[in-house]
C-alpha cells in the first residue's frame, strides 16, 4: 500500500481548481449567515402582521367610527400600529381588519391579547398571526354542503305520561337465560310488572343503561359510543361516537351529555377523553383532555362536572398547583364554565384555598363549598353567588375532622354536618389520631329569606349516621347512633324559632344508613342498606307528629328508590352487593305493605323512569282538590274493574296451559291402563291400582303405647303396665 | 296435628320413603342403621342393623316385605322387613349410590359411584336368581360411565329404568339394551341431578337439580313439560297424589350454611302448582337444608329428611286441602 502511494506522489502536482459548473454544497447562509439575517426579506410584513376577524360589520356611513373604536383598542396594546379594515364594494365592513405591529415579539403578544376579546355582547375578536395563513390548509376540493340527515320520527317521546291509569315505568338490567337482558316495564299495583311493548331486549346496552334525567330517553352504552332511544317503541334515536365510552352524565334538564372514554395514552395524550355533546342535535359541542384538567390520568369523581340547575353553568374542581418540587398542593379552586361558549367563565377558575368539595343549589345558581381547614386555620363553609362570585355567607368552624353537606331538593336550605374534634396527633405513618373523641353537629343555612342567610346548629347526642332533607317542604330527617341501635329523628324548620322543632323520636332501630323522602314529601323510607336484617321503616311525617307506619324486612338489599310520583317504593339486591343475598326487587306501597316480590339472576340494576317535572297551575292543583272525592270513587271503580279482569285474564290462561297439559296426561295415563294386565300379573294378580280393593285389604289394628310408665304397688297383676292410649 | 319431629338419626338424612299403604316411613339417612317408623305417631319400630357407613338410599316392595339399601360400605343389601334380617349382601367394588325396585319388587336396579380407575355402573339384578345377587355375578344389566350416577329410578314397570349422573343429565335405558339409552335429557338441568321420583299415576318423573330448579319430565320421552325455579339448590321433589301439586326442598349447599342466616338459607319445602309451575305455600321445620322429601300416599302428609339429622312428617291442614286454583 505504502508503494503505491509514493508512486502517486511522484506522478504530477494535482489541480485544486472548480471544475466548470461546480455548485459548492456550502450555501450562503453557513458562511456569512449573521449577514444574511440583516437582508430585509419578503414576508418581514406578514411576521409583523395579525389578522383580527369578529369584527362588527358595519356599513360605509359608520366605517369612520369603527375605525376609533379599533384604534382605541389596538393603541392599549401598542401604540406602534397602523390598520387597514378592507371594505367591501357598497363601502361597509368585512367583519376583518389587519393590523401591523413594529416587530414580531409585539405582534405575538397582540395576538393573544386580542384573542377572546370581548368588543361587546355579540362580538368576540379571534386574532391570528398573518403568517400562520400558511398554515392553513386549503379546503378539500370535493367539500359540498352536507345533505341534510332525514329525521326519524320516534313519536311522542313521552308517550308513557298519558297512560290513562297513570302507571309508572322502570328499567331492569338481568340475566335472562345466560343473556344479560334490558327489559322496561309497566308497574301495576295487585299484578305482576308487565313488559312494555317489545322493550325486553337481550344485550341491549354492552355495559350499563341510564334513563335521561327528565325520563324522555333510555341511553345504552357501547364499545363505539352512546345510543338513545325513545318514543312508545323505543326506536333509536342519536348517536354519539365515543370510542370505548364508560361513563355517561347528563346536565339536569337533558340538553347536554357528557361522556368519559380512558385515553390509552398516558401523561396529557388524551386529547379528548371527556366529551360534552348536545342532546338535541347530537353535536359534539366540546372536548377536555382529563390531564389538562386536573393533571392526572384518573378521573377524580363521576360526574365529572356538576351542572347549575338551570344548566348555564357546569364546574369542576381545579387542577391542583405544583410547588418547586413538583409536588401537588391542595385543590385550591373551583373551574366554571359558561355552557353557552364552553368556555370558562371570566377566563379564570374561582379561588378558595383547601377546597374539598362543592356542591350546586339545585334551585339557584348558588354554589356551596367546604374548604378544609389546616393547622390553625378553621375549615370554612360558604355559599358563593354565580357568576356574580359574591360570598353570600360563610362559617369558619375550628377542630373539624369531617363534613358532608346536603342541599334541599327546594334550593331553600343547606344542611352540613361536622365531625368537630378535641386534639389531633399526626402519627408516624401519616395516621390522624383524635383526641378525646368527636363531636357531631349539623349547621344549617337557611335562604327562605330573601335578604339574609341565616345560619341554625344542632348538637348532636350521638354519633352522626345520615341525614334527608324533604324535598321541597320544611324537614329534615338525622340518623344517629350506632350499628346497633340507630334513632331516625324528625325536625321541622319553624321560621319563627331559632333552631329546628324537634317532632318526634322514632323507636330506634338496628344498623339504618340512610334516608329518602318521597319525591312529593311527607313519607319517608329509612333504610338499613347492606345489612342481615335489612329493615326499612316506612315513616309518616305529613302530620305534626312523625309516625312510623310499617316496618319491612329484605335481608341484604343494597338499594332502595321511590317511584318518581312518591306512590311505591322499590328495595332491591343487585349485583356487587352483599355476599350471598338473593338478587331481585320487592316493591311496597308508600305505607310498606309488600306488592311484589321477584327474583332475577344477576339483577345489575333497577331503575325508576323519572318524570319531566309538570308544574301544573295553582288553580287546577285547587280544582282536583276539591274533586278529591268524586275522582277517588272512579279510581275504585276502575281498580276494581281491573282486578276483575286482570284475574279473567289469568284464568283464560291457566285453562290452555291446563288443557295442553291434560293432553300429555291423558296420553301417559291411558297407556298405563292398557298396561293392567301386565301390571296385575307383575304383582301376583293383585291388582294395586283398583281404590275398592285397597280399604278391603286394610286391617283395623290398635296400637297401644307406653307414654309414661309409673310404677306402683298393686295386689293384682296385669294392671300397671298399659297406662295411657294412643 | 303438630308436626311430629323424629329423631331416630345422628347424622344427615339421605332418604325418607312411605310404604305403599302409608302407614310405615321409613328412612335412611349417613349413620349406619336405617330405621322403620309408624307414621301415625311417629313411634320407632325399629333400625336395620348392617351396613359399615353411609346408607344412600333405600326402596321397598309394592308389598311392604322386602327393602334394599344401598351404601357407601360397598355393598347393597336385600332385607326382610318385618323381622330386620338382611336376607342377601351384594359387595361393589365402589360405594353404591342410588337404589330403585322395579314394579314387581323382584328386581332390583342400583348405581355406583365413579371412584379411581373404577367406572360408575347401572346394575339391575333378578333378586330370586341367586347367581345375580353375589359378589361378582352376572346382573342382567350393566352399563358403566365416565360420570357418576348419582339417582336411579325404575319408571317404567319392570322394562324401564331412568338414572340421573352428577352433570346434570338425565338417561332412560330399556333393561334389554345396555349400549344405549332409548331417551335422554341433557338440556333440562345444567348441574348435578339430586333426586328421581315417580308421579304417583306414573305418568311422569320429577327431577331435582343442584342448579335451583325441579322439572316435570314425561315418563316416556323424557321431555321437560314444567320447570319449578328456587332460590337454592333443590335435594328433592315430589308429586302430590291427590292434587296437582308438587313439593320441592333443598337449601343452601351445607358448606356454606354455617355462613349464612337461617332466614337467608330457605331450609322451608315448598308447595308449587305443578301445572302452572307458581309457588303458593311453604312451611319451614327444618334448620339445615332438607335432603329427602315424600308425599304419603294419601296426599295429606308430607315427611321431610334433613341434613339436621331430623325426619319432620308435617300433616297437610284443612285449609291446605281446599284450596284451589281458579281455573
Amino acid at each position: 500500500m505504502v508503494e503505491v502511494d509514493l508512486n502517486k506522489e511522484n506522478e504530477e502536482e494535482p489541480c485544486f481548481d472548480d471544475p466548470p459548473n461546480f455548485e459548492d454544497e456550502v450555501d450562503d447562509e453557513d458562511l456569512v449567515g449573521d449577514v444574511l439575517r440583516q437582508r430585509p426579506y419578503i414576508n418581514e410584513y406578514e411576521n409583523n402582521s395579525i389578522l383580527v376577524f369578529g369584527l362588527p360589520a358595519v356599513g360605509q356611513e359608520r366605517v369612520g367610527k369603527l375605525k376609533n373604536v379599533l384604534k382605541k383598542i389596538f393603541d392599549g396594546v401598542n401604540s406602534a400600529n397602523t390598520f387597514e379594515v378592507p371594505v367591501d364594494e357598497a363601502g361597509g365592513t368585512r367583519g376583518v381588519c389587519f393590523v401591523e405591529w413594529p416587530d414580531k415579539t409585539t405582534a405575538e403578544y397582540a395576538c393573544t391579547v386580542l384573542d377572546g376579546y370581548k368588543l361587546d355582547k355579540n362580538h368576540t375578536f379571534q386574532a391570528i398571526l398573518f403568517s400562520n395563513l400558511d398554515k392553513f390548509n386549503a379546503p378539500d376540493e370535493g367539500w359540498a354542503t352536507p345533505t341534510p340527515q332525514p329525521y326519524t320520527d320516534i313519536g311522542d317521546p313521552w308517550s308513557w305520561m298519558h297512560n290513562n291509569r297513570c302507571r309508572d315505568q322502570f328499567a331492569i338490567q338481568y340475566d335472562k337465560g345466560g343473556c344479560p337482558t334490558v327489559a322496561v316495564m309497566w308497574n301495576i299495583k295487585g299484578h305482576d310488572p308487565e313488559v312494555v311493548g317489545d322493550a325486553e331486549r337481550p344485550s341491549w346496552t354492552e355495559s350499563v343503561f341510564r334513563w335521561t334525567p327528565h325520563g324522555t330517553y333510555m341511553t345504552t352504552l357501547h364499545a363505539r359510543g352512546v345510543l338513545l332511544w325513545g318514543g312508545d317503541k323505543f326506536q333509536r334515536h342519536r348517536r354519539f361516537a365515543h370510542d370505548n365510552v364508560q361513563l355517561v352524565d347528563f346536565s339536569p334538564n337533558e340538553n347536554f351529555l357528557v361522556t368519559y372514554a380512558p385515553c390509552n395514552g398516558r401523561w396529557g395524550e388524551d386529547e379528548e377523553c371527556l366529551r360534552i355533546w348536545d342532546v338535541f342535535t347530537g353535536e359534539q359541542l366540546k372536548a377536555f383532555s382529563l390531564y389538562a384538567l386536573t393533571n392526572r390520568d384518573q378521573l377524580p369523581c363521576w360526574p365529572f362536572f356538576s351542572w347549575s340547575h338551570d344548566e348555564k353553568y357546569f364546574a369542576c374542581a381545579k387542577a391542583p398547583e405544583k410547588d418547586r418540587l413538583e409536588k401537588e398542593k391542595k385543590v385550591n379552586g373551583v373551574s366554571i364554565y359558561e355552557s353557552s361558549t364552553m368556555e370558562l367563565l371570566n377566563r379564570r377558575s374561582i379561588i378558595i384555598d383547601n377546597l374539598k368539595n362543592f356542591l350546586w343549589n339545585p334551585a339557584r345558581n348558588i354554589l356551596a363549598y367546604y374548604s378544609e381547614g389546616e393547622e390553625n386555620t378553621p375549615a370554612e363553609f360558604g355559599l358563593l353567588e354565580v357568576p356574580s362570585g359574591l360570598k353570600l355567607r360563610t362559617a369558619r368552624i375550628y377542630n373539624v375532622a369531617e363534613a358532608q353537606m346536603w342541599w334541599q331538593e327546594s334550593g331553600m336550605r343547606l344542611a352540613i354536618h361536622t365531625q368537630r374534634y378535641q386534639k389531633k396527633v399526626m402519627k408516624e405513618n401519616g395516621d390522624v389520631k383524635y383526641i378525646g373523641g368527636t363531636t357531631c353537629h349539623i349547621e344549617i343555612f337557611d335562604l327562605s329569606d330573601k335578604k339574609d342567610v341565616s345560619q341554625m346548629t344542632i348538637a348532636l347526642k350521638e354519633p352522626f349516621v345520615s341525614l334527608g332533607w324533604e324535598p321541597h317542604g320544611d324537614k329534615l330527617c338525622v340518623l344517629t347512633g350506632n350499628a346497633a341501635k340507630c334513632q331516625p329523628l324528625v325536625y321541622r324548620m319553624d321560621p319563627t324559632k331559632h333552631a329546628p322543632v324537634p317532632m318526634s323520636k322514632l323507636d330506634p332501630v338496628p344498623q339504618l344508613n340512610s334516608v329518602e323522602w318521597a319525591p312529593a314529601g311527607g313519607w319517608l323510607a329509612v333504610l338499613a342498606r347492606l345489612s342481615t336484617g335489612g329493615n326499612i321503616v316506612f315513616v309518616d311525617a305529613s302530620g305534626t307528629e312523625a309516625k312510623r307506619s310499617n316496618v319491612a324486612e329484605h335481608p341484604g338489599f343494597n338499594k332502595g328508590y321511590w317511584d318518581p310520583t312518591g306512590r311505591y317504593f322499590v328495595t332491591c339486591c343487585t349485583l356487587g352487593g352483599r355476599a350471598g343475598a338473593d338478587l331481585g326487587y320487592r316493591i311496597y306501597t308508600f305505607q310498606g305493605r309488600e306488592l311484589v316480590r321477584k327474583n332475577l339472576d344477576r339483577l345489575l340494576q333497577f331503575k325508576w323512569r323519572p318524570r319531566p317535572p309538570v308544574k301544573l297551575p295553582e288553580q287546577k292543583l285547587k280544582e282536583i282538590k276539591k274533586n278529591l272525592k268524586t275522582t277517588s270513587v272512579k279510581f275504585d271503580r276502575e281498580d276494581n274493574d281491573e282486578k276483575v279482569k286482570a284475574s279473567q285474564e289469568v284464568i283464560d290462561k291457566r285453562r290452555k296451559i291446563m288443557s295442553a297439559f291434560d293432553l300429555v296426561r291423558n296420553r301417559n295415563v291411558d297407556m298405563l291402563k292398557s298396561m293392567r294386565e301386565k301390571r296385575m300379573q307383575l304383582r301376583d294378580g293383585i291388582d294395586t291400582d283398583d281404590q275398592s280393593l285397597k280399604d278391603q285389604d286394610l286391617v283395623e289394628e290398635k296400637i297401644t303405647v307406653a307414654l309414661s310408665t309409673q310404677k306402683t304397688r298393686t295386689t293384682s297383676e296385669g294392671e300397671g303396665e298399659d297406662v295411657g292410649e294412643d | 296435628m303438630r308436626p311430629l319431629s323424629l329423631k331416630g338419626h345422628d347424622r344427615a338424612l339421605t332418604r325418607v320413603r312411605f310404604n305403599r299403604e302409608g302407614d310405615l316411613l321409613f328412612s335412611a339417612g349417613k349413620n349406619k342403621a336405617p330405621c322403620v317408623w309408624y307414621t301415625e305417631n311417629g313411634e320407632r319400630i325399629g333400625t336395620y342393623e348392617g351396613h359399615n357407613g353411609v346408607v344412600w338410599d333405600l326402596d321397598m316392595s309394592w308389598d311392604t316385605k322386602r327393602m334394599v339399601t344401598a351404601s357407601g360400605d360397598n355393598s347393597i343389601k336385600v332385607w326382610d322387613v318385618e323381622t330386620g334380617e338382611c336376607s342377601d349382601t351384594v359387595n361393589q367394588p365402589t360405594p353404591a349410590r342410588s337404589i330403585t325396585l322395579s314394579f314387581s319388587g323382584n328386581l332390583v336396579g342400583f348405581s355406583t359411584l365413579k371412584m379411581t380407575k373404577n367406572l360408575s355402573s347401572l346394575c339391575v339384578c333378578d333378586i330370586r336368581d341367586p347367581e345375580q345377587m353375589k359378589e361378582g355375578g352376572e346382573p342382567m344389566f350393566r352399563s358403566t360411565f365416565d360420570h357418576s350416577v348419582v339417582m336411579s329410578l325404575f319408571s317404567s314397570l319392570d322394562e324401564k329404568i331412568t338414572v340421573g349422573n352428577e352433570n346434570g343429565m338425565i338417561l332412560q335405558y330399556d333393561i334389554r339394551n345396555s349400549n344405549e339409552p332409548c331417551a335422554t335429557n341433557e338440556t333440562t338441568h345444567r348441574f348435578g341431578i339430586t333426586d328421581l321420583q315417580l308421579s304417583p299415576d306414573g305418568a311422569f318423573i320429577i327431577s331435582s337439580s343442584k342448579d335451583k330448579t325441579a322439572a316435570l319430565l314425561d315418563v316416556t320421552n323424557l321431555k321437560q313439560l314444567k320447570q319449578y325455579r328456587s332460590e337454592r339448590p333443590v335435594n328433592s321433589a315430589c308429586v302430590s297424589p291427590i292434587r296437582d301439586h308438587i313439593v320441592l326442598g333443598g337449601g343452601e349447599d351445607a358448606m356454606q350454611v354455617t355462613q349464612t342466616a337461617v332466614s337467608a338459607g330457605h331450609f322451608e319445602a315448598k308447595l308449587y302448582h305443578m301445572v302452572f309451575e307458581e309457588e303458593f305455600a311453604r312451611f319451614k321445620g327444618h334448620f339445615g337444608p332438607i335432603n329427602t322429601l315424600a308425599f304419603h300416599p294419601e296426599g295429606n302428609i308430607i315427611a321431610s329428611g334433613g341434613e339436621d339429622g331430623y325426619v319432620r312428617v308435617q300433616e297437610l291442614d284443612s285449609e291446605y286441602l281446599e284450596f284451589t286454583y281458579d281455573y
